[in-house]
């Protein structure tokens, strides 16, 4: 029991739970709506999309480094997919529709990975360029404007998986299907990255790359896989936002990385690579999600909020920190006690 | 070694000749064109008309027949439905009047490619130019040459614009703000609570909305209430639908006896009807947005009023008091100026960066005539 006490202070991800934890039970007390079954299914409706966007920027940091350019090949790519529904007029199931976006994510994503890979750039550097050249082809080239989606997706789009009401309030809220694509690839990802030799080889070559290729990881071939499959995974994204805002919103994807980042680093992915687990960057993207979604609830004024969200990053990120300033003075005690 | 000097004396030679570029497109002026970039310097080469001059109407009185002018109406992008509405407007006043009007947008919408239409309108002698500024600090130096060739300049949605002989407006946005707070009260009744939406807190004119709304329910709407203790605005949207829909749902789960809502960006409203759709709440939504996006909401009830000025009319009035200008009308300082179309009739001066002419132009769309607006 103990030792598992001490596995569990250890973790980042365990404080990261407690913060959620004490959180909610704080806005529970103020609003006395938390725990509604209705917010609760909000909540995970809203952490659809950044949980997603959150796979990509994990698997970037852990193995290379940061990756900004997904918000914009989910604009890219989900649009792509969209006008090609539309202009074959094609009206069969929805997944077709998925797998048509995730080819031109991976082709975005192949770019990326080809420039950073092949001349070994930084990768917030290429990845902040083809940002900006997929957004000049999706606004400049294509002129892409808001539009309704095609039968398909809207069909897919009012499917729901859960539907709940609250008793006391008669408020109801919808968990949209989009909600299983999520387990998906959350599931998919977990096996990959811990029990195949290519999931351990994205942790070794973020962890030391050097040492990676000796122990006869093909360096090249594992980042370049991951931008792809990055590519990937943001075109699922970007459908799955479309697809539950009912409309392809051009202009509403930028700047969506910078929160997935900062939930990502609360779940205890690390800057300099190597570290970072999924079950952490789930807990991460949580802990924002809920905390944009309920300021409101709780009564705390649009001003108040920014400084509120800014001062759960701050002390989520300060976690590893505590953690080793606390691990380093264990370690010295059970050294003390070995020579004793 | 040779080579890099000439590769230097390459590049000197493109940065100069892309900087005459852009001062000299005119080629027939005289007008000193270092002088051209700012508007407060007294320009006294001779020929040139003095500051004063130049923003005095009378001068801009035409000698030719109406039927030889030319009044060019530039927007800030061709292609988009509100533009086009606006078009319809132009070209009306051009089938009344007889007057050659003409309606360019620039081939992309940015504040460049806008730039080059106005040179080029210039250059073609029109008579006068109305304009929608991308950005008005980017057109000072080519609105003040066409102004110093006796050409008239009018604008639109430009109060900081410096270099207009008139800038017009359909409404101030104390009177948007009062008149959206007097939709939403009458549909409310008059009484009980109300949220209102911004895109974001940094957004002047939003603010301005927003303030302005509140004011108009302190004086006017004694038993309504802005939730979260008056805090303005209630939310952000972000400019995004998805958030406003997010945003709209909490404060609805917050405040489940909430009878009113307002939203001043165009993403607000979709969102915050999205919301109260899918709970199924009897909410009054009110807010500022296009008919054409708004349609599908204000015929299922959800938005029960759009409030917007209309396009067609601005495009309207900027030629007709440019007409009126080149046909000698006294004018004077545009006070009290009377457009001839309704919401323009008696024009009100508001002096600041320009003579800006402010109408009581503000429209409202419910179920009933949105059919009537298509952009």
């Amino acid at each position: 029991m103990k030792n598992l006490m001490n596995k569990l202070i250890k973790q980042t991800e365990f404080w990261v739970f407690m913060i959620i934890i004490v959180l909610a039970l704080l806005i529970q007390a103020r609003s006395g709506a938390f725990f509604a079954n209705n917010n609760i299914v909000d909540i995970m409706r809203s952490m659809i999309c950044p949980a997603l966007y959150a796979v990509c920027a994990l698997l970037a940091f852990v193995s290379t480094g940061p990756d900004v350019s997904f918000p914009l090949i989910a604009a890219l790519s989900s649009y792509l997919a969209i006008v090609i529904t539309y202009g074959t007029g094609y009206d069969g199931p929805w997944f077709v529709v998925y797998l048509i976006g995730m080819f031109f994510g991976a082709l975005m994503g192949a770019l990326n990975g080809f420039i950073i890979v092949k001349y070994k750039f930084p990768s917030l550097i290429v990845t902040l360029g083809t940002s900006s050249l997929f957004s000049g082809i999706l606004l400049g080239a294509f002129e892409a404007e808001r539009m309704e989606l095609p039968d398909t997706l809207q069909r897919f789009g009012s499917m729901n998986l859960l539907t709940v009401s609250n008793e006391k309030t008669g408020l109801g809220s919808a968990l949209p299907m989009t909600f299983l694509i999520l387990i998906v690839v959350y599931l998919i990802a977990y096996a990959v990255l811990n029990f195949t030799m290519v999931g351990r080889g994205v942790y070794a070559i973020g962890g030391d790359e050097i040492s990676a290729e000796r122990a006869g990881f093909d360096v090249k071939k594992i980042r370049f896989g991951i931008f792809v499959i990055n590519g990937m995974i943001a075109a699922v994204a970007g459908l799955c936002y479309s697809v539950m805002s009912m409309k392809y919103l051009p202009t509403e994807f930028a700047g969506g990385e910078m929160v997935v980042i900062a939930a990502i680093v609360l779940g205890g992915a690390r800057l300099t690579g190597g570290v970072g687990t999924l079950k952490g960057c789930l807990l991460g993207t949580l802990l924002l999600t809920m905390v944009t979604n309920s300021l409101i609830l709780a009564g705390i004024s649009v001003y108040w909020q920014k400084v509120f969200i800014g001062g759960i990053i701050i002390i989520g990120t300060a976690i590893p920190a505590i953690q080793y300033f606390l691990g380093g003075s264990r370690g010295k005690k059970v050294k003390g006690g070995e020579a004793a | 070694m040779k080579k890099r000097l000439f590769t230097v004396m390459l590049i000197a030679a493109m940065a100069a000749t892309a900087l005459t570029g852009c001062g000299g497109s005119g080629g027939t002026v005289d007008t000193s064109s270092d002088s051209a970039g700012s508007a407060d310097t007294t320009t006294s080469e001779e020929g040139v008309e003095t500051d004063g001059d130049r923003f005095e109407v009378a001068n801009y009185k035409s000698d030719k027949d109406k039927s030889e002018w030319t009044i060019a109406v530039i927007t800030k992008d061709n292609t988009a439905a509100w533009f086009k509405r606006m078009e319809t407007g132009v070209n009306e006043f051009g089938s009344e009047t007889g007057i050659n009007v003409i309606q360019k947008g620039p081939a992309n919408a940015d504040a460049a490619s806008q730039v080059e239409v106005v040179d080029n309108m210039i250059d073609q002698g029109v008579d006068a130019i109305c304009i929608v500024p991308i950005d008005p600090g980017a057109l000072e130096a080519s609105l003040q040459r066409a102004m110093e060739q006796g050409i008239v300049v009018i604008s639109h949605e430009a109060s900081n614009l410096e270099n207009t002989l008139f800038d017009t407006e359909a409404f101030t946005a104390e009177d948007f703000g009062a008149a959206i707070m007097d939709s939403l009260a009458e549909d409310m009744g008059e009484e009980g609570k109300y949220a209102m939406m911004v895109a974001y807190t940094t957004s002047t004119t939003h603010m301005e909305y927003a303030n302005a709304q509140f004011n108009r329910q302190q004086e006017a709407y004694p038993n309504m209430e802005l939730v979260n203790g008056g805090a303005i605005p209630t939310c952000e949207s972000e400019e995004s639908v998805d958030t406003a829909y997010e945003r709209a749902k909490e404060v609805l789960k917050a405040n489940p006896d909430l009878k009113g809502f307002t939203g001043v960006a165009s993403t607000d409203c979709p969102g915050i009807a999205k919301a109260v759709e899918e709970l199924g709440l009897d909410v009054k939504v009110v807010g500022v947005g296009t008919p054409n996006e708004f349609k599908p909401y204000v015929n299922s009830g959800t938005i029960t009023k759009v409030k917007l000025w209309d396009p067609r009319v601005s495009g309207y009035v900027m030629c007709k008091l440019a007409s009126d200008i080149l046909a000698g009308e006294e004018i004077g300082d545009g006070n009290g100026y009377n457009a001839g179309i309704e919401g323009y009739e008696n024009m009100v001066l508001s002096e600041g960066t320009n003579r800006c002419l402010l109408g009581q132009a503000d429209i409202t769309l419910t179920a009933d005539n949105i059919d009537e607006y298509d952009f």
